[in-house]
């Protein structure tokens, strides 16, 4: 073991190519978001500046900590975090017909959000210490207290029910599952037993709502001005946009809101109906510089703990995008997942913060042995 | 202090390049979908977009104005208020009806109604809640905006009748056109585009010239958001301009109907049912045309009800009958004048034939009595006018014969349609151009007696000599008969529209009254009919003397028509077995200018009923300059 010199000048090693990255993707957020609010709600603009603001110097904040922090607090975050969706269930907030809102004076936390990273740390923490057997990786046996760390927090949140952020923390504890040395044997069974047990999850499991969901993202025109109308209209915006898009300030659909929800989580449809073709392959390319710059964080990690940390934080702010745009151009069910530093509102700008945050401070200490 | 293994990082690495493969795969198939949307499909969905905020509004065109022969303004068109509810606009929609209510003053029950109706209604459609609401109400409800927002205020241009119920007949009403209706009225008037609900006309002017009355509606095209709101903002200066068709208005058409006559004889009618109508010998226009009793007919541009409908349909006295030319009336005496001037041009008889009336007048085994049952004594034909005496115009007629009655009825324009107003599409007589159901009325001749068996030659001869038995005419046929021996025999179509103009003012075209007939009549005869005529009103023995004007000689003939036998209304004193009062009137008797014929239903003797209307007519219409003229002298002799 080396022994550690900390640096004097901590930023000597600072990411500027991510962090760079990361400020393109806010400017455009932001400059997307006033697209989609000087219409009539221009005060919603100022508001999200101000949560921008804050996110930044929260991501640079948590650059400068030590992430090795998170690994003693881990089981201690989950748990708290735990007992907040239990909370949220006995006496949470009802919004849009669901309880996802916990009440603190007046700051409204929502659990299911914090959740996204109180998985990250438990896993990252879980996996920091070998237990597999050596050259074989993780089989199912070795992977029951993962299983059991994913559910239980998975279970809270589909009860509240948000399909959405459920669905989120399964994709990013996927990651880390799948990116951990998990058996090839066993990410084959796992594949066919998902693809066995989906329909009757269906069935028995999700609610009449959210079944009719599914249904109409497999078939929008079966009620287009009910279920299906977030469907038809964010596909109507994006497509409506062509090649080259309306121009800047120009997209009509979300003006004269026939899109609804445009400036939260349709944000990305605003934005390739004014941008066009040309303008959305852009976002998705800086999307895959991050990415790429992100991947190589988790591969020059000087430990476990961060690798993991890092590939679990990069994993929340990519899954994001991913089920976000996969929704907003019909690939996938309205779900309500947000924009990474696009869509308007606190909470989940804050965990993509912090996500970021925590993905700076992992590649800040790279050198760090 | 460090808990994990950091040696074990390598192995890491390649699962890591992994997983970016993963995420890159999907932006990968995210690009491709974009592609589909934007590229491949991008056309359809800007279309689809294009039409989610283009909304077509209609603006309602008027209708084209009526005026009078000197200009005046008749109907003209109003804009009319209309609340629409749109149920998903509104986020309480049960408390806004309530409040609007309030406003617009409903019962409880009526408010019931209305949230009931507005429950089961569509969410995004919006339904019709109240019509034509009152400028204040409009103007409470437009101060307000921001408290109904389920409410758009629609604008429709109606008609508006500037004189209720004078013009009924003659101008129609307008109507709303239903489903049952629509498939005809756009097949007949293609370019006129119209929709559920617009304005039609119905009878009169309205019905008869629709095509040249309606308007063309505009459109505009609105930007509206995803509740069809229109949106002002001036950002949207940026959005390409989409041109505006403006609505174009109907011709307006100046009639020859004169307003202040008009006003005067539905004055003079007051309480009474029948018909007057006034022409011009000269020219065969028009001036007077009233039918009574008549509607409001701005009533009907609010939908009505059917009871309330039906309340009107069904009293004894039919409004809605045009009496005018409608229905067919038993000349009565004014017959004799025909008959006069037909024995005067056949050499029956002439200004010095006369014959004995003893007060009755036998034929084989039947006796005629003269309304006169003691006897007129010696008269000839201008005494048998100026009393009417029924025993000379038997000798006449039995002279004539029927079928020469015929001929001369037939010349005279009778038993035929006048083809009224015929003048704007001259020689299109179908129904469409038949003014409100026009009827021909009858004449017998010799032919139709056979076939009828019922009566013989003589006595069907001897009644129609005296204008009853099958002989029926309209009002309009009766004045046409006037105007005809007034201008020495020229048989007009009598003409109701003289032009018609653009809204600008612009005159597009005008028309003239076309000839019908033109009757060899001989002035020799025709002066003898008009001495006759002079005396019904001048002669000590006129059967119209109560009804002289003071400087003006006009001449007339009363006449009454029986409705049923003698015997039965002398049985039963009954209103509606009353004769029919008949009066026509020629005015001034030199170089006439007016001519009348008045029908008053079961209105009794034509000289007391029906010649008062007349002289208040010709006062009207022909002692209108000089009453003004001695008003103003009046002033400069005070001066």
């Amino acid at each position: 073991m080396e022994k550690s010199s900390p640096t004097r000048n901590p930023f000597g090693s600072f990411d500027w190519p991510l962090f760079g990255c990361f400020i393109v993707l806010c400017g455009l957020g932001v400059l997307t978001l006033y697209s989609s609010t000087y219409f009539n709600q221009i005060h919603l603009f100022y508001k999200q500046i101000v949560f921008m603001g804050v996110g930044i110097g929260l991501v640079l904040i948590l650059t400068l900590i030590d992430y090795h922090l998170y690994e003693r607090l881990a089981y201690l975050f989950y748990g708290v975090v735990v007992a907040l969706l239990i909370a949220v269930e006995v006496a949470g907030k009802t919004v849009y017909g669901s309880q996802r809102w916990l009440p603190l004076g007046p700051i409204h936390l929502q659990p299911s959000e914090v959740a996204k990273l109180a998985v990250v740390f438990v896993l990252a923490r879980f996996y920091s210490q070998e237990r597999a057997l050596p050259g074989q990786g993780y089989g199912f046996r070795e992977l029951m207290p993962v299983f059991v760390l994913l559910g239980i927090p998975m279970f809270l949140i589909f009860t509240q029910p948000d399909l959405g952020s459920a669905l989120m923390v399964g994709f990013v504890g996927g990651t880390i599952v799948f990116f951990c040395n998990l058996r090839i044997r066993t990410l084959v069974t796992m594949a066919i037993s998902f693809a066995l047990i989906t329909p009757l999850a269906y069935q028995f499991v999700l609610k009449d709502y959210q079944r009719d969901r599914v249904k109409t993202f497999l078939n929008p025109a079966r009620s287009p001005l009910g279920e299906g109308y977030h469907a038809i209209q964010s596909m109507i915006t994006v497509g409506s946009g062509q090649i080259s898009g309306k121009g800047y300030l120009k997209g009509t659909q979300s003006k004269l809101d026939f899109l609804p929800k445009h400036h939260t989580d349709f944000i990305f449809s605003s934005f390739a109906e004014e941008w066009g073709f040309i303008g959305s392959l852009g976002i998705l390319a800086v999307f895959v510089i991050f990415i790429l710059l992100g991947i190589d964080v988790v591969r020059k990690s000087k430990d476990k703990f961060g690798a993991v940390l890092a590939m679990g934080a990069l994993s929340i702010i990519i899954w994001h995008v991913i089920i976000n745009v996969g929704m907003e151009i019909g690939v996938f069910p309205v779900v309500g997942v947000p924009m990474p530093f696009f869509s308007y509102g606190g909470s989940s700008l804050i965990t993509n913060m912090i996500a970021m945050g925590i993905l700076m401070s992992v590649s800040l200490r790279r050198h760090i042995f | 202090m460090r808990l994990s293994d950091p040696y074990n990082v390598a192995e890491f690495r390649p699962r890591a390049t992994a997983v970016a493969i993963l995420f890159i795969v999907f932006f990968f198939l995210i690009l491709v979908r974009l592609w589909y949307l934007q590229i491949w499909k991008g056309e359809i969905y800007r279309e689809f977009s294009d039409r989610n905020r283009f909304k077509i509004e209609r603006l309602s065109a008027p209708r084209g104005q009526l005026l009078d022969r000197n200009g005046e303004l008749i109907a003209d068109a109003r804009p009319r208020f209309d609340l629409m509810f749109t149920r998903g606009n509104s986020p309480f929609p049960e408390m806004e009806l309530a409040q609007l209510g309030k406003v617009l003053k409903w019962t409880e029950a009526e408010l019931e109604k209305k949230q009931e109706f507005i429950r089961k209604s569509p969410r995004y459609q919006a339904k019709l809640i109240a019509q034509d609401i009152s400028s204040d109400e409009l103007a409470l409800i437009e101060s307000q905006t921001l408290e109904y927002p389920g409410i758009d205020i629609e604008v429709v241009a109606v008609r508006d009748y500037l004189f209720n119920d004078n013009f009924f007949h003659v101008l129609g009403y307008t109507g709303e056109i239903n489903d049952r209706e629509l498939p005809r009225w756009q097949e007949r008037y293609p370019e006129r585009n119209y929709r559920l609900g617009d304005e039609k006309g119905v009878i009169g002017i309205e019905s008869a010239f629709e095509g040249l009355l309606r308007g063309k509606d505009g459109r505009d095209f609105i930007v509206v958001d995803v509740k069809g709101r229109r949106i002002n903002h001036e950002q949207w200066e940026l959005l390409p301009k989409v041109s505006r068709v403006e609505p174009e208005a109907g011709l307006s058409l100046r009639l020859s109907l004169d307003l202040s006559l008009q006003l005067e004889t539905t004055k003079a009618f007051e309480g009474k049912t029948g018909a007057a109508v006034a022409l011009d010998p000269k020219t065969g226009q028009i001036l007077a045309y009233v039918s009574r009793p008549g509607l409001d007919p701005n009533m009907f541009t609010r939908p009505i009800s059917s009871e309330t409908f039906q309340r009107l349909t069904n009293q004894p006295k039919n409004p809605f009958l045009d009496r005018v030319v409608g229905e067919h009336y038993p000349p009565g005496s004014t017959f004799k004048l025909i008959m006069a001037a037909a024995a005067l041009e056949s050499g029956v008889i002439d200004r010095t034939t006369s014959h004995f009336c003893p007060g009755y007048f036998r034929f084989g085994r039947r006796i005629w009595k003269c309304h006169h049952h003691s006897g007129h004594g010696r008269v000839n034909v201008v005494q048998a006018i100026e009393r009417s005496c029924d025993v000379f115009f038997y000798n006449v007629g039995l002279g004539l014969g029927l079928d020469n009655m015929f001929a001369w009825s037939t010349r005279f324009g009778l038993g035929r349609r006048t083809y009224i107003a015929n003048e704007v599409f001259p020689g299109k007589h179908d129904r469409l151009t038949r003014f409100n159901s026009e009827v021909p009325g009858f004449i017998p001749s010799e032919e139709w007696v056979h076939a009828k068996k019922w009566t013989t030659v003589e006595a069907e001869t001897i009644n129609a000599a005296i204008g009853q038995g099958a002989y029926t005419m309209t009002a309009l046929q009766l004045a046409r008969v006037m105007a005809a021996i007034g201008n020495g025999g020229l048989l007009y179509q009598p003409q109701l529209v003289l032009g018609s103009a653009r809204s600008s003012g612009q005159v597009v075209e005008e028309y003239s009254a076309q000839v019908e007939n033109q009757i060899d009549l001989d002035p020799r005869s025709r002066e003898i009919v008009l001495q006759g005529m002079r005396e019904v009103i001048q002669g000590a023995e006129g059967t119209a003397r109560g009804s002289r004007l003071p400087n003006l000689e006009y001449g007339g003939k009363t006449g009454t028509a029986q409705v049923v036998a003698l015997d039965i209304s002398k049985a039963f004193k009954r209103q509606e077995f009353e004769d029919h009062a008949l009066f026509v009137a020629l005015a001034p008797l030199q170089d006439p200018k007016i001519a009348i014929a008045i029908v008053v239903e079961n209105g009794g003797q034509g000289s007391r009923a029906a010649a008062p209307i007349a002289k208040a007519m010709i006062r009207n219409y022909l002692m209108r300059d000089q009453a003004m003229k001695e008003e103003s002298d009046g002033k400069i002799i005070s001066n």
